[in-house]
């Protein structure tokens, strides 16, 4: 009935506002930007980052009565409206973010596919709504997510909270859906349709840059698309959706290129950029120059728009920006058509034998070997010198068993018990194990989580096709507020003291026992053979005394006619005894 | 149902009966048969080509680019420079650097191994190793490339070329964009004990108050390792490369691995050889079969042994699948011209990891259970286990024999005279249990450590002198001896049956082993008769059962290898240098079994001896 009311009113809403953005004549305040970060780590290596937002300045309960999207990615506007979808994050990426190494990432992905849809509170039947979503997204990102199935999907507890603003209350549970497939690979196919969601497609602005061919040359790539309502202003009176499409890369360059940590747009990317996207309001490439060397600095051939120092809490960060659009317009007044940053280092980079690791990161392996039973050990690491509380989130596929029993929470041999944990057991065929639980990391201090599972047999049409490969088991995911932002990347400056990070560690590859799948079929024809035949002389030789026949001279005289008579008698005694 | 045996048993009398009759005819003709197939399995014409059965490991499909040598060269005058500074230690900061530079992660792991006979020394030492993290790969799967240190002045041969090599790879694999699977560089110190602790410690086996080998847990790690190379390369300039794979407990790596190796060496032109010998090309068959058969007895008898011909052999106890390249160093007085630089043996590195790197499963096809009687060819577990099942068989023909004349004999006497053979069971198992009980002596010899170290005694002495004497005094014991004629025969029927199930078990685990026992044990076995008359001919049976005893083999292999070595010396000189190496033999198969799990010393005692007694107890 509530549901009923809340739709209701909605629909007047929505049609009010329909009848007036149709008066002004498409969304006023629909915005995209464009920016491109790159950080120079600490390990020579280069990380670049896309972001592309779009604001559709329209409330998410309303998009069902939107024809005309302007900005905003038709096939998703249609989606989010069928669907009833009130938050949606996907990502696929390709590779493990080392945080350990690379500090954190802006959009952090596991290896594979992840996605978690919250879903609007009027959506009837969730269940359904979240197979459509699936095959919805599967289709249109040409990724295998029809291979979510209730075997794969969880509804997170503690974990996953919606990020966007939230109507009518409280979250519930029942709506909220996560899935990661570890073992989908991201490939040209599921870039060409995240790039067409782009205003600009990959024609003009920053989108030019991700030529297929040199992306998934570098050492990880990651793209993700974020979907959530925000607030307009500060009051929050009005909500619009934001859809952010973010591209993570990895480029190696003292090892790829002259052992110098110099690039340039054409080195990673193959092309410079020659037009800029008219639609976008912004348009910038960020480079992080904070940590610049004194003694091998960096330098850039043309020179930067402008420096912006911006402060994250108590940490400040130096950019060098480059404000496209300007520049653009000044080489098209110049004649020149091609825009190439290029960033030089005099001398070789110079790895440092230490590193600076960030305050919180986690390594996940598997313990012990051979098929029949196993562990999972995760290690979380806590650099800070203040306790820190976080949400542990793992998902363990079926055909694992774990036992519960086993699970060890320790912290320098010493065990410890968390907060508050939250386990649903595994069914076969149609549920992961699925805990999670709150944990304080003690200051300083390295937090192992362990437990132990047995490996299970599949059907034989079960296994994947390269059953010897073995099968991949999720990322676990790490969620915790971090009091610094040491290490963290991110566009906005804010002044709260804490940063919400969600961290995920690697996924892992287990090894089932297997069939010889290369000759079932004559296994089973010649095992059953061989049984059957064999069965009855060995029931009888272990089971009977063997004797031999005593008088051995009087069978040897018996004569030919004597032998025959025997025989038929024989006989005869036997059908008598049937 | 009446295929093997008929039901109302008129055939079945005569099929026993003329096994009755010509048992011992049988027994004969099977045994000789085993050894006539074997011999005619390695034939070459009756032993299969090797072939590759994994289609993705496409060996030699790339061309090997590595062009590192010269670096490699730099790196091993730097490695010997610096190496004489360390005095046999490893020069930690000078290899940390080295990897690090080029741009891996680098870490450290420490370990102690705890001695845990006598003083309860306890040794220490540290791994080295770094690792490459694969371009788009989430740490999935890995392959190690590793090297045992050894200094410049090592008696085994210095591996500080290998392990310059190893840091010239690692620079060239690093410009590499192909990568699937993580790559470790690991430099094992204390030879195998290091490379133990890395292994336990990457696996995370559970430590305890026992374990021999308290390790550091490892900082960096990946995913699954799918396959391992050890390297031992002692020169810059060798002939050849040898093929090592023998593991412990005689284990084998998978055949495909094997055949890669033995592939790309070729394309690169250097000799791959194994167990010294390389692919015979010859007119005569009878030549290639002495070959073939010198290759293939100096397989088994390293298999038989059961100790790993290298550190590879530790891989395969964690289902790793690994070999051992070694490069033999060109001697000066080599006349050919053929040289194996570093630019070949880094290109058959490059060849055999991109192979390693293209797979997409783990080894799964080809075989494990293999003999080789030269590079190229091989006999499979279904052809081998043939010969092994006819030499095997006279036990079960005299077993079978035995039981029959048990039961005739049951109808013509009392029933109280008739003999089941359940009366065997308690002797049968107090040999089992003095055998649990020798093989638990080390236990003991652990605890009581401390009085060892203060009365001055030797842990190889108590253990030599304790399994001595408790031999003996079991073989002197009259209880367990069976009295009546009727009692042996059944003694003896279940002492074969015993011997065929340990040897045909034995044959799956190593085939070597299993051979060589079941050709003395069989036919002393089978031909010992239990109620001999003659005192003198009694004696001679006793002879020889005291040959089988597991100590006399033993010693008799070491005085032969003994002899082998230096055929000059007296014969007083071998036999007394063939029992100090006696003793210290078994203290050494008792140290393997604690820190790696050899089971050498476990069959031995647990297994091997109890089946000694009831043969002995027959007498």
């Amino acid at each position: 009935m509530m549901y009923e009311m809340r739709a209701l009113i909605t629909f007047f809403a929505a049609f009010c506002r329909v009848s007036l953005s149709e008066d002004f004549g498409g969304s006023a305040f629909d915005r995209y930007d464009e920016r491109l970060l790159f950080k120079p780590l600490p390990d020579g290596q280069v990380y670049a980052h896309f972001e592309f937002s779009t604001v559709f300045d329209e409330h998410i309960n309303d998009v069902f009565w939107v024809d005309h999207f302007n900005l905003f990615p038709l096939a998703i506007g249609k989606f989010l409206a069928n669907a009833k979808v009130q938050e949606m994050h996907f990502s696929l990426a390709k590779g493990f973010w080392k945080n350990s190494a690379w500090g954190y990432n802006a959009r952090d992905a596991p290896n594979g596919a992840e996605l978690t849809v919250y879903f609007q509170s009027f959506q009837d039947n969730p269940q359904k709504a979240w197979r459509d979503v699936t095959s919805v997204l599967s289709g249109h990102f040409c990724a295998s997510l029809n291979f979510i199935d209730k075997a794969a999907t969880v509804q997170p507890v503690y974990s996953f909270k919606p990020e966007g603003v939230l109507q009518n209350g409280s979250m519930r549970n029942d709506l909220l859906f996560y899935a990661a497939l570890p073992h989908e690979a991201l490939c040209t196919e599921n870039l060409t349709p995240w790039k067409k969601l782009l205003p600009c497609f990959d024609k003009a602005g920053l989108a030019s840059l991700l030529n297929a061919r040199h992306i998934f040359n570098s050492h990880f790539v990651s793209l993700a698309l974020d979907l959530k309502p925000i607030c307009v202003n500060s009051d929050c009176y009005r909500t619009s959706i934001s859809i952010t499409q973010t591209i993570s890369l990895i480029f190696n360059p003292p090892v790829v290129f002259d052992g110098k940590k110099s690039w340039s747009f054409i080195k990673f990317f193959g092309t410079p950029i020659k037009e800029v996207c008219q639609l976008a309001s912004e348009s910038t490439v960020l480079i992080d120059i904070t940590q610049n060397d004194t003694s091998n600095p960096l330098t850039f051939t043309t020179p930067p728009s402008g420096l912006v120092v911006k402060k994250f809490g108590e940490k400040e960060r130096k950019f060098a920006t480059f404000d496209l659009k300007s520049i653009i317009s000044e080489y098209k007044q110049q004649n020149m058509s091609k825009f190439n940053i290029v960033s030089l280092y005099k001398k070789n980079h110079v790895y440092a034998s230490t590193t600076n690791p960030p305050p919180v990161f986690a390594s996940r392996y598997i313990t012990g070997y051979g098929v029949s039973q196993g562990g999972i050990t995760c290690d979380i690491y806590n650099k800070l010198d203040k306790s820190v509380q976080i949400v542990y989130f793992d998902i363990i596929p079926w055909y694992l068993r774990i036992y519960v029993h086993t699970l060890k929470i320790t912290v320098a041999n010493k065990e410890i018990k968390p907060d508050t944990f939250y386990y649903k057991p595994a069914k076969d065929r149609s549920q992961p194990h699925h805990i999670e639980m709150l944990l304080t990391l003690l200051p300083n201090s390295v937090t192992t989580i362990h437990f132990d599972f047995d490996r299970q047999y599949l059907k034989w049409t079960e296994y994947p096709p390269d059953a010897n490969h073995g099968v991949y088991v999720n990322s676990a995911v790490i969620s915790l507020k971090l009091p610094t932002a040491q290490n963290m990347t991110v566009f906005s400056e804010t002044s709260s003291s804490d940063f919400f990070l969600r961290i995920h560690t690697q996924s892992l590859l287990v090894s089932l026992a297997t069939p010889d799948f290369s000759m079932p079929y004559n296994v089973i024809c010649l095992v059953s053979t061989v049984v059957s035949l064999a069965f009855g002389p060995i029931h009888n030789l272990t089971t009977r005394k063997p004797q031999i026949p005593k008088s051995d001279e009087e069978s040897k005289k018996q004569s030919l006619l004597n032998r025959i008579k025997n025989f038929f008698q024989n006989k005869k005694s036997h059908e008598k005894s049937d | 149902m009446g295929i093997l045996t008929s039901d109302k048993s008129r055939k079945q009398g005569h099929i026993l009966r003329a096994l009755r009759e010509h048992c011992n005819k049988l027994c004969v003709l099977a045994f000789v048969c085993g050894i006539f197939s074997f011999a005619l399995l390695i034939h070459e014409k009756y032993c299969d080509s090797t072939y590759f059965s994994e289609n993705a490991l496409l060996p030699g499909l790339v061309n090997r680019e590595f062009k590192e040598a010269s670096f490699a060269s730099d790196l091993y005058g730097a490695l010997k420079n610096e190496s004489v500074n360390y005095n046999n230690k490893i020069p930690y900061s000078w290899i940390t650097s080295q990897f690090r530079r080029i741009g891996l992660e680098v870490y450290r792991q420490k370990f102690i191994l705890k001695y845990p006979f006598g003083k309860q020394y306890k040794y220490k030492g540290e791994n080295v190793y770094a690792i490459l993290r694969a371009p788009r790969s989430a740490s999935t799967e890995a392959i190690v490339l590793s090297t045992p240190y050894r200094g410049f002045d090592s008696i085994h041969g210095t591996t500080l070329p290998g392990i310059a090599m190893m840091i010239a790879i690692a620079k060239y694999f690093l410009s590499k964009n192909y990568w699937a699977k993580d790559i470790i560089f690991l430099i094992s110190d204390h030879e195998l004990v290091g490379m133990q602790a890395w292994l336990d410690a990457y696996h995370d086996i559970e430590k305890n108050a026992y374990s021999s080998i308290d390790y550091e847990k490892l900082e960096g790690r990946s995913g699954p390792i799918q396959g391992a190379i050890n390297l031992e390369i002692h020169s810059d300039q060798n002939s050849r490369v040898e093929l090592k794979i023998e593991g412990l407990n005689g284990q084998l790596p998978n055949l495909d691995l094997f055949n890669v190796a033995v592939e790309l060496a070729t394309r690169e032109s250097i000799t791959p050889t194994f167990h010294g010998q390389s692919h015979p090309f010859a007119a005569d068959h009878w030549e290639i079969w002495k070959e073939h058969a010198l290759t293939i007895g100096s397989m088994m008898i390293s298999q038989a042994i059961g100790l790993p011909t290298g550190a590879h052999g530790l891989f395969q106890k964690f289902a790793i699948q690994s070999l051992t390249l070694e490069a033999i160093e060109k001697r000066q007085t080599d006349s050919s011209h053929v040289s194996v630089s570093f630019l070949h043996i880094g290109r058959l590195i490059e060849g055999i990891f991109r192979s390693l790197n293209n797979l997409l499963e783990k080894f799964n096809r080809s075989y494990w259970f293999y003999l080789l009687p030269s590079t190229r060819r091989y006999i499979s577990i279904g052809y081998y286990m043939i010969s092994f099942g006819l030499l095997v068989i006279p036990s079960l023909f005299k077993a079978l024999n035995l039981y029959l004349n048990l039961n005739r004999d049951d109808e013509t006497r009392d029933a109280k005279e008739s003999f089941s053979l359940w009366n065997v069971l308690p002797s049968a198992f107090f040999c089992h249990f003095f055998g649990a009980s020798l093989a638990s002596l080390p236990f003991l010899i652990e605890k009581w450590a401390s009085y060892q170290v203060n009365y001055g005694y030797e842990t190889q002495n108590i253990l030599y002198y304790s399994l001595l004497s408790f031999s003996l005094i079991l073989m002197l014991n009259p209880f367990l001896k069976g009295q009546s004629a009727e009692q042996l025969k059944a003694y003896k029927c279940i002492a074969l049956l015993n011997l065929a199930l340990l040897f045909s078990c034995l044959s799956l685990l190593n085939i070597s082993l299993a051979m060589f026992l079941t050709l003395i044990y069989i036919p002393i076995a089978c031909s010992i008769s239990t109620q001999s008359r003659f005192f003198l001919l009694n004696l001679i049976y006793k002879l020889f059962v005291i040959l089988l005893h597991p100590l006399v083999i033993g010693y008799i292999c070491l005085l032969a290898m003994s002899i082998w070595y230096d055929p000059q010396e007296a014969a007083v000189t071998h036999a007394h240098r063939a029992f100090e190496a006696h003793k210290k033999t078994i203290l050494f198969y008792v140290e393997d079994w604690y820190i790696y799990g050899n089971w050498t010393y476990l069959f031995g005692t647990a297994f091997l001896f109890p089946l000694w007694l009831q043969l002995w107890y027959l007498l």
